[in-house]
């Protein structure tokens, strides 16, 4: 059984106005687990509205999408949120970290909102900031380290919760290509261990790291790519040109 | 005009700031108005009590002013954090320092020239009620206030103009400071690291309220009773604020390192938001807990001391008129009393006379009174007088018998108590408790508390006098009693002291307390306004750096009602620990002002009690009012997320 299933999935803004505004028409695709994909398109494509769907942070208006078994759309608000603390992981293009909490509490943040045993937050804690190489800064605020640390710290606040999915959204956008290279690198490294990921971005540099690359035009899956047995460069160069034929329309 | 259009805008985009702000200090305009009024008024001038009360009017117009200026400097400080990426846009839109040092001009007329119209129209009507009142307080009818005072409108606006182009040139030398960048992007605070010094900060400030609670807590009824209270009060200050932005950051520090309890959800977010609310508010709530504090203490004062008045005048004069004198009344003296009491068409009834040592003043070692004799000989020491009458004059004047030996005494003390083996001037008395005695009152009107002790024979060698107190009636207006008093006492050539009536004693203590309630009572209202407004900005701003911290939250799973419930916990916290604070200080400034109190002959201390709990039940209920209120607020703008 797949992880996750988008049937038919569609979203419609202000659909009872003069003016309905569809940001996603038909929208299917799988994700297995342990895969990791990229979603690229360009802005307004629908892309946001996607990952915020599979986030439960918004409901489709038509059509299903599945996560492990559990409907999205049957949550409420509330078992929403709850649903997000056990089974996702998020990390934003600006972090969001908290800046009144220390690094080490932000990471804590979705264990302590589960009510874990703070014995069991450390112990988790221990291997992930040794693979994220933030042992240095782990008490230090958000405030004072760099955007490369923060993303860091963020990745260690969405992967401490050991979720089904992670989601990350333009997880490079903020920072320069040299640091933007080594998150990626990690986030490699973190699906080696078997974490599903799914990054919705821009860059063709961050979506050639993924293992399949989904297009989105116009509300709907426009394109798909395999990496395979491809070189990370030529897959670039590949994901550069499909993105430049959806810039200019048709095929 | 283009400006005028971009000011209007701000006006309406900033209404949640601008309106309660123009509310509020058109409220201190006219209470500063109501006090330069009630300053220049005529017929308050021609009052035999006038310079108690003008003078207390004028202290407490001039202290209303510094409110008034404190607030405006706080508020602008607000109001600028509000409008600077405001200014910064117009700035990156290519407007000159020119233009925008236009714009602050504007903005500062129009909010002068809006405070000063609503305050000045609002303050003629209500100078007209506050004027009726404190003519009640005063019980005087013979006041009149014209409908305008231009003086005093003059010297409001005149004021008022002042502190404006005060605020007008701060704003301009900040803009000079800044660049449009600046303006643009709020800074960003990191987390400040504390060294020893802020421990030590915070230690400080535990040891200095201490210091003061000690202070207030042995205040003895001594002269320097008053200035123990006031150097309790410099204490406290100082002390609230070091504990305030000190301890609280101490205190939650130390929270956060028990694990077993922080890492709760409600803890975790309530101590971490607390931690950094304190980091930035400490001065702020330590403001509003020293204000709520003002307010408590001087509407308890006030009051109590209003409301007592009845008790402290008949510790004045236990009867209507009471006269001392070294003998008995001569012969030709009670022709004298006879006489006036005929021209004034008097009846006298209730007469009574008897013979009393002079007050020996001194103070209690124990269980042994240290005798200082007359006033002259007092010192800081001297807290209590003890006036010896015999036990037969105490049967003959109570009617009640009182089988005393030699070496027994009743004593009747309304302050401090002493019983059992006690020892007066060389004498060992075995003393037993009154509680009550009709005749027993304060002779000198001293600070201090007079003990009637009752024993068989009156000691040797100390000097006596003679007291004669009788009721009367009068068909006629106050005035004629006083009139009538004050005509007994110069035919009877006797000095102030000796002679004093119910009427005249009545008279100056309404002048004197009622000045003290009217002068409280506006200043707690002007207190009241400026701590709702600091209360209510504070709210507006933590409302919009919490907003984001609040959305992350719900985005790594803190559900909508699980957010509700955790930021009314954590605003109601930092909501109640200021009013907690000036409760607790309500309780330790108690007992010191009770001491001062009974230096003014009041000595009621139910009353006292019933004045505290009613005025601190009424300010938790504005109090919780205002907090309904200003959540709302934050409410919307935390929840305005998207």
């Amino acid at each position: 059984m797949p992880l996750l299933q988008l049937n038919h999935v569609q979203r419609t803004y202000n659909a009872n106005s003069t003016h309905p505004v569809t940001a996603l028409k038909d929208i299917n695709f799988t994700i297995e687990n342990g895969e990791y994909v990229a979603i690229m398109g360009e802005s307004g494509a629908g892309k946001s509205t996607l990952l915020n769907i599979i986030a439960t942070l918004e409901q489709a208006t038509g059509g299903q999408a599945i996560l492990n078994g559990q409907d999205l759309g049957a949550l409420t608000k509330d078992e929403a949120a709850r649903y997000r603390r056990e089974h996702l992981g998020f990390i934003f293009q600006h972090f969001n970290l908290l800046d009144s909490l220390s690094n080490r509490d932000n990471i804590y943040l979705p264990l302590v909102l589960a009510k874990m045993d703070p014995a069991v937050m450390e112990r988790r804690l221990h291997p992930l900031m040794k693979r994220l190489r933030i042992e240095k800064i782990i008490d230090r605020f958000p405030s004072e380290v760099s955007g490369g640390q923060q993303q860091r710290v963020a990745i260690a606040r969405a992967l401490i919760a050991q979720p089904d999915l992670l989601l990350a959204d333009e997880p490079t956008g903020a920072l320069d290509s040299n640091t933007s290279a080594e998150i990626l690198e990690l986030f490699d490294d973190v699906n080696k261990n078997r974490q599903t990921i799914l990054m919705v971005t821009h860059s063709a540099a961050a979506a050639s790291h993924a293992k399949r690359t989904l297009f989105i035009k116009d509300g709907r899956i426009y394109h798909e790519l395999f990496r395979g047995d491809l070189s990370m460069k030529k897959y670039q160069e590949e994901i550069s040109d499909t993105m430049m034929t959806l810039t200019n329309g048709g095929e | 005009m283009l400006f005028f259009k971009l000011i209007n805008f701000s006006f309406r985009r900033n209404g949640k700031v601008y309106g309660p702000y123009l509310l509020a200090s058109s409220m201190l305009v006219a209470i500063n108005y109501i006090f330069a009024a009630i300053s220049v008024n005529h017929s308050l001038h021609q009052l035999p009590s006038s310079t108690a009360t003008t003078a207390m009017i004028n202290i407490s117009a001039n202290f209303i002013l510094l409110v008034t200026f404190a607030f405006l400097l706080y508020v602008n400080r607000f109001l600028w954090q509000q409008r600077s990426s405001e200014l910064g846009l117009y700035s990156m839109l290519g407007m000159t320092s020119h233009n925008l040092e236009l714009l602050t001009i504007i903005e500062k007329c129009y909010l002068f020239i809006g405070s000063i119209i609503c305050g000045l129209v609002t303050g003629v009507i209500f100078e007209r009620l506050a004027f009726l009142g404190l003519g009640r307080l005063l019980k005087v009818h013979s006041l009149k206030q014209p409908w305008i005072e231009p003086t005093a409108l003059m010297r409001t606006t005149l004021y008022m103009a002042g502190f404006f182009v005060i605020l007008m040139v701060v704003d301009l030398v900040k803009l000079h400071r800044l660049n449009p960048n600046q303006l643009w992007h709020a800074t960003v605070k990191t987390p400040r690291r504390h060294g020893w010094l802020f421990t030590i900060m915070g230690v400080l400030g535990i040891v200095l309220l201490a210091w003061a609670y000690y202070l207030t807590l042995t205040t003895k009824p001594r002269i320097s009773a008053f200035s123990n209270f006031m150097t309790a009060v410099v204490l406290v200050v100082i002390g609230t604020y070091l504990l305030f932005i000190a301890g609280s950051v101490i205190i939650l520090r130390f929270l956060q390192r028990r694990k077993k309890f922080y890492y709760r959800p409600r803890h975790f977010i309530a101590v971490s938001g607390m931690l950094q609310r304190m980091e930035q508010n400490g001065a702020s709530l330590a403001t509003i807990c020293l204000l709520c504090s003002a307010v408590l203490v001087a509407l308890f004062s006030s009051i109590s001391l209003y409301a007592g008045i009845g008790d402290s005048v008949n510790r004045y004069v236990p009867k209507d008129v009471v006269m001392i004198t070294n003998q008995p009344l001569a012969k030709q003296q009670q022709a004298t009393v006879k006489q006036v009491v005929r021209n004034h068409h008097v009846k006298v009834f209730d007469q009574d006379s008897y013979q009393a040592t002079t007050p020996q003043n001194g103070y209690w070692r124990g269980k042994r009174f240290i005798n200082q004799g007359s006033l002259e000989h007092m010192t800081n020491d001297t807290t209590s007088s003890i006036i010896f009458v015999s036990s037969r004059d105490y049967r003959q004047l109570t009617g009640k018998p009182a089988q005393l030996n030699d070496h027994q005494a009743l004593v009747y003390s309304p302050a401090k108590q002493h019983t059992g083996d006690i020892n007066i001037a060389g004498h060992h008395y075995q003393a037993k408790k009154m509680h009550q005695l009709s005749f027993a009152f304060n002779p000198e009107h001293s600070i201090y508390a007079p003990a009637f002790v009752i024993v068989n024979h009156l000691p040797a060698g100390m000097p006596t006098m003679n007291v004669t107190a009788f009721r009367y009636r009068l068909n006629g207006s106050d005035h004629q009693h006083m009139q009538f008093e004050n005509d007994l006492q110069a035919q009877l050539q006797l000095t102030n002291s000796q002679v004093t009536g119910r009427y005249n004693i009545r008279y100056l203590f309404n002048s004197l307390y009622g000045g003290l309630v009217f002068a409280g009572i506006l200043i707690s209202l002007a207190l009241g306004i400026t701590t709702t407004i600091v209360i209510y900005f504070k709210q507006i701003s933590e409302g919009y750096a919490d907003r984001y911290r609040f959305k992350t939250m719900q985005q790594v799973g803190l559900s909508e009602r699980e957010t509700t419930k955790s930021i009314h916990s954590q605003v109601l916290m930092v909501f109640m620990l200021p009013i907690t604070g000036a409760v607790i200080n309500l309780l330790f400034a108690a007992p010191a002002i009770k001491q001062i109190m009974t230096q003014l002959s009041f000595y009621n201390l139910p009353l006292m009690v019933t004045v505290a709990v009613s005025i601190t039940l009424a300010l938790l209920v504005i109090y919780l009012l205002i907090y309904g209120l200003t959540t709302r607020v934050y409410h919307q703008i935390v929840n305005n997320i998207s």
